[in-house]
């Protein structure tokens, strides 16, 4: 697996590095004239995964790669957890980096007001880093969550199918999902994801609480909590791929 | 001796294609040409034996181990093997030492050294993407990759297409002395049958997914003619003894007809008049796919 995620990280480097300083320089543009710094997380989070994946499956189709790769000692299942590996390390440096750099134009904020305090002036309506930080963390964890959840949906396809026809196919079954589900369930969607989540959370709430972390917050708690949920998806989805994939001819 | 490489009755289907129960192997210190025409199944069965297709049945063995479509051997059995197919196929914007890197963390016998030597050697720069490489560059950088990590079996699938005869023959010398160790063997695809002449010891022609023949390249090159005849002398070799009709095959030119014979000093013997050249790989496996029995 070691071998097939380096191959992975050396194909999209040079992309993913052009994507970083471009994304660092929307970040700043949408901060300053959205006056919201914890969207800036977010941007970031939510990007850089999604570029990684899109990337991959980019160059994996190209020069004819994705057959040669498997000449090399790489077995059908190294290749795909190499690849989910991969999305889960670039979502969590990009988790970092965007609550990094969030962080960093908030402390701008402060040097440009003299040192004032006044977070408002980047940060919106939170003038306080003990209020700023725990949502800074939830939206920029939140958007990696729902970018996870897409690549859940997206890998197996682009995997199977390849880049083009696993792509064509994703608008197809994110609006059928929306259509279909609700008209399935009979219930409204955010109702539903209540109904599947709900009880999930309410475990995780439990838990946190008899194990002794209900300093961390209901904020953090629930950062954490959609964190597991996307994970849980992410591993489902990477267990149906390795199967499949495994009879995929090229 | 336990072959490197033992194929039988392998068989595949695609639309319009069939893989007809191929067998054949390859033994230490045996190169192996495979010659035939665009779509004949060379590169289906190549692509058999590393795992990237599934066969229909038939059995695949390497190094004396018999694989399922499936199995999880055939990775750790690939470090033994060397491939280089018909372009450099990694991404496009890694650049040389990326692929060494790669190559690193494949193999466990990867020889760092010996890479870059065959870099150094190749006039191959470090820091170039393999995009901006010609394609002559970019064979001998696989073929880099494939020498450099002890492999017992080089699978080679058009390796020398495109490149020009200095740079082919280059090739040729690195597969030459990697056959100077003790039980290496190469499986050798190519168009070019006069790379074949040059190294192979034995020639497999595949023809719409069959075996056409697997003979040695000495009884091909060394002992097999073409003989020049008039429609006179085809008569007479048809009607005379000593020759098994069924076998021979013959082209007929404007003025004359060219007739393949699989010892040219008998048949010479027999029809001292008829003027008999030697067979080259190619008028060979010509005749045997387009020309007819006599």
């Amino acid at each position: 697996m070691k071998a097939a995620l380096l191959a992975d990280l050396l194909s999209v480097r040079r992309v993913l590095v052009q994507t970083v300083l471009l994304m660092v320089a929307v970040s700043f543009f949408v901060a300053f004239t959205t006056e919201n710094l914890t969207i800036v997380g977010a941007i970031i989070a939510a990007f850089l995964p999604f570029n990684y994946v899109i990337n991959c499956a980019a160059y994996d189709e190209s020069n004819n790669w994705e057959s040669y790769r498997l000449a090399l000692p790489f077995s059908r299942r190294s290749v795909v957890l190499g690849r989910y590996v991969g999305v889960a390390i670039v979502a969590l440096i990009s988790e970092f980096v965007g609550i990094f750099l969030a962080s960093l134009i908030a402390c701008f904020g402060f040097v440009g007001s003299s040192g004032s305090g006044n977070l408002a002036a980047v940060g919106g309506s939170l003038t306080s880093w003990e209020a700023f930080l725990p949502v800074l963390i939830l939206t920029t964890v939140v958007a990696a969550s729902v970018i996870l959840a897409l690549c859940s949906l997206y890998l197996p396809l682009v995997m199977i199918l390849g880049y083009k026809r696993g792509f064509s196919f994703i608008p197809v079954i994110i609006i059928s999902l929306l259509c279909v589900l609700p008209s399935i369930s009979g219930e409204d969607l955010s109702v539903l994801g209540n109904q599947v989540f709900g009880g999930f959370f309410d475990y995780l709430g439990n838990l946190a609480l008899e194990g002794g972390f209900a300093w961390l917050g209901p904020i953090l708690l629930l950062g954490i909590g959609i964190t597991l949920v996307a994970l849980l998806i992410f591993s489902l989805s990477a267990v149906l791929t390795t199967r499949v994939y495994g009879r995929r001819e090229f | 001796m336990t072959p490197l490489l033992e194929i039988q009755q392998l068989t595949k289907s695609y639309p319009g294609f069939n893989l007809d129960a191929v067998s054949f192997a390859v033994e230490p210190g045996q190169v192996v040409g495979f010659i035939g025409s665009n779509g004949a199944g060379k590169t289906t069965i190549i692509k058999a034996i590393l795992g990237i297709i599934f066969p229909d049945s038939g059995t695949i063995s390497l190094f004396g181990q018999k694989l399922s479509p499936t199995s999880p051997l055939l990775s750790p059995l690939k470090q033994r093997i060397g491939v280089v197919f018909d372009s450099c196929d990694f991404p496009m914007d890694m650049s040389v030492e990326d692929v060494g890197r790669i190559g690193k963390a494949s193999y466990d016998a990867w020889d760092k050294s010996a890479f870059d030597e065959f870099i150094l050697s190749f006039g191959l720069e470090r820091r170039k993407r393999i995009k901006s490489l010609s394609r002559g560059m970019g064979m001998k950088l696989s073929l880099a990759v494939a020498l450099s990590h002890k492999a017992d079996l080089l699978i080679l699938d058009e390796a020398t297409a495109g490149l020009d005869p200095l740079a082919r023959e280059e090739i040729i010398d690195l597969l030459r002395q990697f056959m100077e160790s003790e039980g290496k063997g190469i499986l050798l695809s190519s168009h070019i049958t006069s790379d074949l002449e040059k190294i192979a010891d034995e020639i497999i022609c595949i023809d719409q997914g069959h075996i056409v023949f697997d003979d040695a390249k000495d009884s091909i090159c060394d002992l097999a003619g073409i003989a020049h005849c008039r429609q006179s002398d085809l008569e007479l070799i048809k009607a005379s003894k000593g020759y098994d009709v069924g076998e021979l095959f013959y082209r007929s030119l404007p003025l004359s007809s060219e007739l393949l014979v699989s010892n040219r000093f008998e048949f010479k013997e027999a029809f001292p008049h008829i003027s008999c050249d030697r067979a080259s790989l190619e008028s060979y496996m010509e005749l045997i796919l387009k020309g007819e029995i006599l």
